[in-house]
């Protein structure tokens, strides 16, 4: 009968879904991922025309959270599960018949007689057996007498190893699953010297998993942007000092830069990037609207792409464009067309412009810092099962289970000898390290034969 | 500068001479020159430390940024690695014959690539990359040591076994080969597993996420899986002797992609720091 726990558990299984994943994770690394218009995206579109089009559509520029992906790290994590619970019985089975030696197992270690060491001795079996015993306690293993025998056997560690590589591994599936649905992920863009609330409308990018309640509504502040940060005779170049806070409880606060993020209430603040900003404020009528423009270069270009925005009333809309001035001090380039005549200003600090009746004024020409905001419980966690994950394989192969049985039974003025030796991964040398050890505590100060 | 080059190319010629020792002393069943072989490739240790060492004081930091950095160590990783294997078992000096070409080829390459000086960035200066970047090599010279030993496995087991024997009697029985190769596999597979962790956690404290499909990190996982499966192969399937080395083989190119040919494939943010892009 199909028992779904036998095929999940199967080994052969295991081995074509690691290979399947691996494949996949190779096919997917040959594709630029990200959204179908991202720059990269498109780049290689326009490089490999007689695939793309293939590629888009099954969706392959989001190969890790595609279906076929999820589906195929879903059946490994379940047949993970599978795999740990069946190393987890073995092991207690074994633990629980680890110091027990029935009488017939005695008998077929007798039975294998060309396995019997012959040595003349004048030791009494209780000293045989005494020598024995310590032997095997010079090999680390735990003694237990049965009678004329003494069984050694490792910890109960050494069978654990791979019920825990096998459990934390598929504890880290289910925690990666729900971090990913339960993180929020932004950027938000703080002029130096201004503050934001960690709420949606103060991101330009939010990526929030669907079972994220709401942003945490702290204050986060840029108080100043250090020209070029030196540490340790390291350059990090313009870094912001970055302050946070609930309500007027100060939280956390230092430079943000590589290596060192902002920890603070939950969130992990990473410093993504700086430009130019810009505060202006329009005046029209009676109503001053206040705008934050980033001067953004463009990657690999270097270039200022100009930010084009919509100011003044509601009835009287004014279209402007931005960009930073050819100046030798701070100054940004205001274009605009008045009765279809194109027009133009450039702004210092302070200075003003009539736009068509409406006021425009550059009150601060500054820098901004760009903010990789984060909130993920996940992190922790992932890092400790996956070295709880390791430690458990270094176990199962590096020390992994081993035990062994020495019969003594006397003969005469002799003392036949059976060695039996198990190791979990079949070592070659450890029947040989055994019997070594036996028989020389035994042969110490007597003949063998 | 100068010094530094005179030293590589002392350790190239050790090498290339090592190599070409081993090759003849193998043909020709020479275990005096295999002897000589040997000691002449250890001896290129010397030049190559120390050319490690001038430029590590020059420029403050360790071989990892670069080609020509990053191939040179691991070129360095394989002699340490032979080294290691050779003096711990001498029945097993005749894996040079397999791994000192190798190095050779590395360090010969790396020798080729440009040599330009790249300073510490912000990124970098992290204790993290120390550990990251020792795990990378440990993981790198446990597996080309279980590619050499997988190798000498199946030269002694293949049709022609007698004439190999002959060759190689002094190695350890196949059944200790086998195991040793085995051993390295799982200690490779451990220290490419703290590798790939030691970056998780740097990425996430110097970009803000632990994992992001980047080329390089999937290639990374892509080898530790490529590697769980030779262990699972050997584990629950029972491959042994054979099998277990040709498994043991066939993973290593994966591992040697991705330590050193996705950033010269793919467009990936190590590239900045492994090839100087």
């Amino acid at each position: 009968m199909w028992n779904p726990l036998r095929v999940l558990a199967s080994r052969r299984v295991a081995v074509w879904l690691l290979v399947a994943f691996v494949v996949y994770a190779a096919v997917a690394s040959a594709i630029p991922q990200g959204a179908l218009d991202s720059e990269e995206v498109v780049a290689w579109a326009a490089a490999h025309p007689v695939i793309a089009p293939f590629v888009g559509a099954i969706g392959l520029h989001a190969a890790f959270v595609h279906p076929v992906f999820i589906v195929l790290a879903a059946w490994l994590a379940l047949a993970t599960c599978a795999c740990a619970l069946e190393r987890t019985r073995w092991a207690l089975r074994q633990r629980v018949r680890a110091d027990a030696v029935s009488g017939a197992a005695l008998d077929r270690l007798r039975e294998k007689r060309a396995a019997a060491i012959e040595l003349t001795t004048a030791l009494s079996l209780e000293e045989a057996q005494d020598r024995a015993e310590n032997a095997l306690r010079s090999l680390r293993l735990k003694t237990v007498t049965h009678g004329p025998a003494v069984s050694g056997r490792t910890g109960t560690m050494s069978l654990l190893g791979s019920p825990l590589f096998h459990w934390s591994l598929a504890a880290l599936f289910v925690v990666v699953s729900i971090g990913q649905l339960t993180r929020s992920e932004g950027l938000m863009g703080i002029v130096a010297g201004e503050s934001k609330a960690d709420i949606p409308a103060s991101y330009g990018i939010l990526d929030k998993g669907p079972l994220h309640g709401d942003l945490s509504g702290l204050i986060i502040t840029v108080t100043r942007m250090e020209r070029d940060l030196v540490v340790n005779g390291v350059s990090f170049g313009p870094t912001p000092y970055v302050e946070v806070r609930d309500g007027e409880r100060l939280l956390d606060g230092h430079y943000v830069r590589a290596n060192a993020p902002l920890r603070a209430g939950g969130l992990l603040i990473h410093m993504a990037g700086y430009d130019r900003a810009a505060l202006l404020s329009v005046t029209d009528g009676e109503s001053t609207e206040s705008l934050e423009i980033f001067l953004d270069a463009e990657k690999g270009t270097g270039v200022t792409q100009p930010v084009r925005m919509s100011v003044g009333s509601a009835d009287a809309r004014k279209e402007l464009v931005v960009t930073p001035a050819e100046s030798s001090d701070p100054a940004i380039e205001i274009d605009w067309k008045s009765a279809g005549t194109p027009k133009s200003a450039v702004l210092r600090a302070g200075e003003s412009v009539d736009v068509d009746g409406a006021r425009v004024t550059a009150d601060r020409l500054t820098t901004y810092a760009r903010l990789s905001v984060v909130d993920d419980w996940s992190v922790w966690p992932i890092y400790v099962l996956f070295g709880l994950a390791l430690l458990g394989i270094g176990v199962a192969v590096l020390v992994p289970a081993r035990s062994a049985l020495v019969l003594i039974d006397r003969r005469g003025v002799t003392l036949d000898v059976f060695i039996q030796a198990r190791h979990m991964r079949s070592d070659p040398d450890w029947p040989a390290t055994v019997r070594r050890s036996v028989i020389s505590a035994l042969e110490q100060g007597v003949e063998s034969s | 500068m100068t010094a530094e080059i005179i030293l590589m190319w002392l350790a190239v010629t050790s090498y290339a001479a090592g190599a070409v020792l081993y090759a003849i002393g193998f043909v020709f069943r020479k275990e005096r020159i295999t002897a000589v072989a040997m000691w002449l490739s250890l001896a290129g240790l010397l030049p190559h430390l120390a050319g490690i060492a001038v430029r590590w004081v020059r420029l403050g930091h360790g071989p990892y940024l670069g080609f020509y950095e990053v191939v040179s160590s691991y070129a360095l990783m394989t002699v340490i690695v032979f080294g290691l294997v050779a003096l711990r078992f001498k029945g097993l000096r005749s894996v040079g014959v397999i791994l000192m070409p190798l190095a050779f080829l590395a360090l010969g390459g790396a020798m080729l690539a440009p040599k330009s000086d790249l300073g510490i960035t912000g990124t970098l200066s992290s204790w993290w990359l120390a550990i990251h970047v020792a795990f990378a090599k440990l993981s790198y010279g446990s597996f080309i040591a279980a590619l050499g030993l997988g190798v000498v496995f199946l030269l002694r087991s293949s049709a022609k076994a007698q004439r190999w024997n002959e060759r190689l009697t002094r190695l350890p029985e196949q059944e200790k080969v086998d195991d040793l190769a085995f051993k390295f596999v799982a200690v490779g597979f451990i220290f490419l597993g703290i590798m790939i962790a030691a970056g998780a956690i740097w990425a996430n404290e110097a970009w803000g996420r632990y994992w992001s499909w980047d080329p390089i990190e999937t290639w990374s996982l892509i080898s530790w899986l490529v590697y769980a499966i030779v262990l699972h192969l050997r584990l629950t399937m029972g491959w042994r002797g054979r099998r277990f080395a040709w498994a043991a083989i066939a993973a290593f190119p994966v591992m040697a992609f991705a330590a050193v040919g996705v950033v010269i494939v793919y467009n990936s943010i190590h590239g900045a720091y492994l090839i100087g892009y």
